[in-house]
């Protein structure tokens, strides 16, 4: 890995919401780092902080989300070839709305039916990023949309210039929401669930079309996802998340193929698979901890059949896995005195079969 | 403005004029049922009494007369007075008052629909602050004290206590004496509008496709103006309809308390006299300008929100 140009760089990111009489600590100290031109999934269950965090690194958390502490550094290239970094957590809103947002970091969200604009023709959706940000003249700004629409997939696109959004398809929609997103040429691009609302037969057509637009013209992608299917579709690098905290990461053979957290057992036992001998789709019992209460220990514990005494106690620190240097797990299992523990045996199988059918990349 | 656009007008002007032709016979309809005649006087015989129907044309049978009726109304003839003008054009009576009522309806509207929003835009984006409380507060004011209320407590303050505006409706100064009743209507079109356009800014402002607009890194006032606004104007478009029919039975009481000769006076005058044609024409126009307010209403709804311009099948 020669040349790997480093994108985003987030460290020790704490948020936390005011609600009505209480705290909510959603993210506790995040780490998280996405090279040029590759693909970081963040994948976990609701309320996991998985949006939190990207709406941190675009500036629009709700009005009463606070960043308690750390980092999101930013690193752009700009054309006359100078390199830049900026802290997003130290950037006035003014200056995140003029020079990030949209502009160097776009997103595409989950539901197409509902982000785009009812009163407002596809065509002046797409034209109005690039004539906001960039002042381009409205001819060119035509001519751009025209060309990107076309690029993202969608038939006739100087017809669909003049629609509205309930006149397209749910896919279609999609498509628009991407092209918007690309509109500005981004260094990076958030994905928050965007296949989720959408049929499976387009959702594997959207997941292409991101691929295909990543390669050629070399983004950052950052996929939010709690569907492993898309995970092991698209991702270089996945990023587990549990109660706020990133509890494994690696890239997508090591969570797949080696997954050494509990909680990540638990996520793939849990993905619906065809043939499997089992009668009831496998669920990690419990719910997750509330986060207005400050976490003891590991916050997975008390779902957790391998917690240990400590894990009650302490929290775990991030532990590097023996032989890899991009697999880290925080769990107390990977303490050199920690009992020596295996993942279910159903699990075992499971892989087993994965790997000889080669279902991640 | 495109093809499908012109149709629909057409369809909807269409269906206005059979909505119309209804009204106008269920009206005629319900005056000749009245009891009584428009010739009450106890000193005329049966035998004149007939004399005087054969000259109004009132002798003969409902049918015919509602046709005749028709035939003239067509040419712009509303027929004659009976009672309260004696012998003189409905048209003539009528129209001058029509147009005083009706410049005081939509000056009302118009103040109390612009005046309104900007009480519900400020209200939505301050939500939760002063700002928000003192629109509230006005609102239910506005929506729980009825207009002539209002229209005496400023002929009290405005017009007696510090003598700026005249009580009455001074006929060298018409702009002027129709500042207290046009406020004083306008004051429930500016409780309810206010009150529709806070709500819907509230909803439109969490949709999905602001947050999209926040992410195109677009300042808040473009967030504002170009993507929330015409959003959260469209559900109070419609809602202006039925504050309409109450500002129109507002403009009776409130006209008669600032002596306004408008239509409201003359209507309840007719009534009481039986004198059909001013009746006829009186309640006509009510029912003319609420249609056509209607009409006004979902064309620019149309106009504004695209998903009712191109209706089915596009």
């Amino acid at each position: 890995m020669a040349e790997r140009e480093k994108v985003l760089e987030i460290r020790d990111l704490s948020i936390s919401f005011r609600t009505e009489g209480a705290k909510v600590n959603a993210i506790r100290g995040v780490d998280l780092d996405l090279y040029r031109g590759e693909t970081i999934a963040i994948v976990g269950e609701s309320g996991s902080g998985k949006s939190v965090t990207t709406k941190a690194i675009m500036g629009i958390l709700a009005k009463n989300g606070t960043i308690d502490s750390g980092t999101i550094n930013y690193t752009w290239t700009d054309p006359d070839g100078s390199k830049h970094t900026k802290d997003i957590v130290k950037m006035s809103e003014k200056e995140i709305q003029s020079e990030i947002r949209g502009r160097k970091i776009a997103m595409v969200f989950q539901d197409p039916l509902t982000s785009l604009n009812p009163t407002m023709t596809i065509g002046k959706q797409v034209m109005e990023p690039m004539m906001y940000h960039y002042g381009t003249s409205k001819e060119e700004a035509y001519k751009k949309a025209v060309e990107l629409l076309s690029e993202v997939g969608i038939t006739d696109p100087e017809a669909r210039m003049k629609n509205y959004p309930h006149q397209l398809s749910g896919g279609m929609r999609q498509r628009v929401v991407i092209a918007i997103a690309l509109s500005c040429d981004p260094y990076l691009l958030i994905c928050d669930e965007p296949t989720t609302a959408l049929d499976v037969t387009i959702q594997a057509k959207i997941l292409e079309l991101i691929q295909d637009l990543q390669k050629k013209k070399d983004l950052s992608v950052i996929y939010i996802t709690h569907d492993l299917g898309v995970v092991a579709k698209v991702a270089d690098y996945v990023n587990v998340m549990y109660a706020g905290k990133i509890i494994e990461k690696g890239t997508i053979d090591e969570i797949f193929y080696d997954p050494r957290h509990p909680y990540t057992w638990g996520l793939l036992s849990a993905m619906p698979d065809l043939d499997t001998d089992d009668d009831e789709l496998y669920t990690i019992p419990g719910s997750p901890p509330n986060l207005t209460k400050k976490v003891q220990g590991d916050a997975f514990a008390p779902r957790n059949a391998y917690a240990l005494n400590i894990d009650l106690r302490l929290e775990p620190p991030m532990f590097d896995v023996p032989g890899s240097s991009s697999h880290k797990v925080a769990s107390w299992l990977m303490d050199p005195r920690a009992p020596k523990v295996e993942m279910p045996a159903s699990l075992r199988n499971r892989i087993q079969k994965m790997i000889k059918e080669g279902v991640a990349k | 403005m495109d093809k499908s656009m012109l149709k629909y007008i057409g369809k909807r002007i269409l269906i206005s004029i059979v909505t119309l032709f209804v009204i106008l016979s269920i009206l005629f309809l319900m005056t000749r049922l009245l009891p009584g005649t428009p010739f009450n006087s106890e000193k005329m015989s049966p035998e004149q009494m007939e004399v005087v129907k054969a000259k109004y044309g009132l002798d003969k049978p409902v049918i015919v007369q509602f046709g005749n009726y028709l035939k003239n109304m067509v040419k712009g003839d509303f027929g004659l007075s009976y009672v309260l003008y004696k012998d003189q054009g409905v048209a003539d009576i009528v129209m001058p008052r029509a147009k005083i009522s009706f410049i005081y309806g939509i000056a009302a509207t118009a103040l109390g629909t612009i005046v309104g929003m900007l009480l519900g835009i400020i209200a939505a984006l301050k939500r939760n602050t002063i700002w928000d409380t003192i629109a509230t507060i006005i609102s239910v004011l506005g929506v729980s004290i009825p207009s002539f209320v209002f229209a005496l407590l400023l002929v009290i303050i405005l017009g007696v206590k510090l003598p700026v505006l005249p009580t009455m409706y001074l006929e060298n100064d018409p702009i002027v004496s129709s500042i207290i009743p046009v406020v004083a209507l306008s004051m429930s079109v500016i409780a309810n509008v206010a009150r529709f356009t806070r709500t819907e800014m509230i909803s439109v402002l969490a949709s999905d496709y602001m947050t999209l607009a926040l992410a195109k890194g677009l300042d808040k006032k473009t967030l504002i103006f170009r993507h929330a606004l015409r959003n959260a104007l469209i559900p109070v478009i419609t809602v202006i309809g039925p504050i309409l029919v109450n500002l129109m039975t507002g403009t009776m009481v409130v006209e008669s308390i600032c002596n306004v000769p408008g239509l409201g006076q003359i209507l309840i005058d007719s009534i009481h006299s039986n004198d059909y044609n001013i009746i006829m024409a009186c309640s006509f126009l009510y029912a003319f300008m609420y249609i056509a307010m209607m009409l006004i209403i979902d064309v620019s709804y149309g106009l504004i929100d695209p998903r009712i311009r191109l209706g089915k099948g596009e």
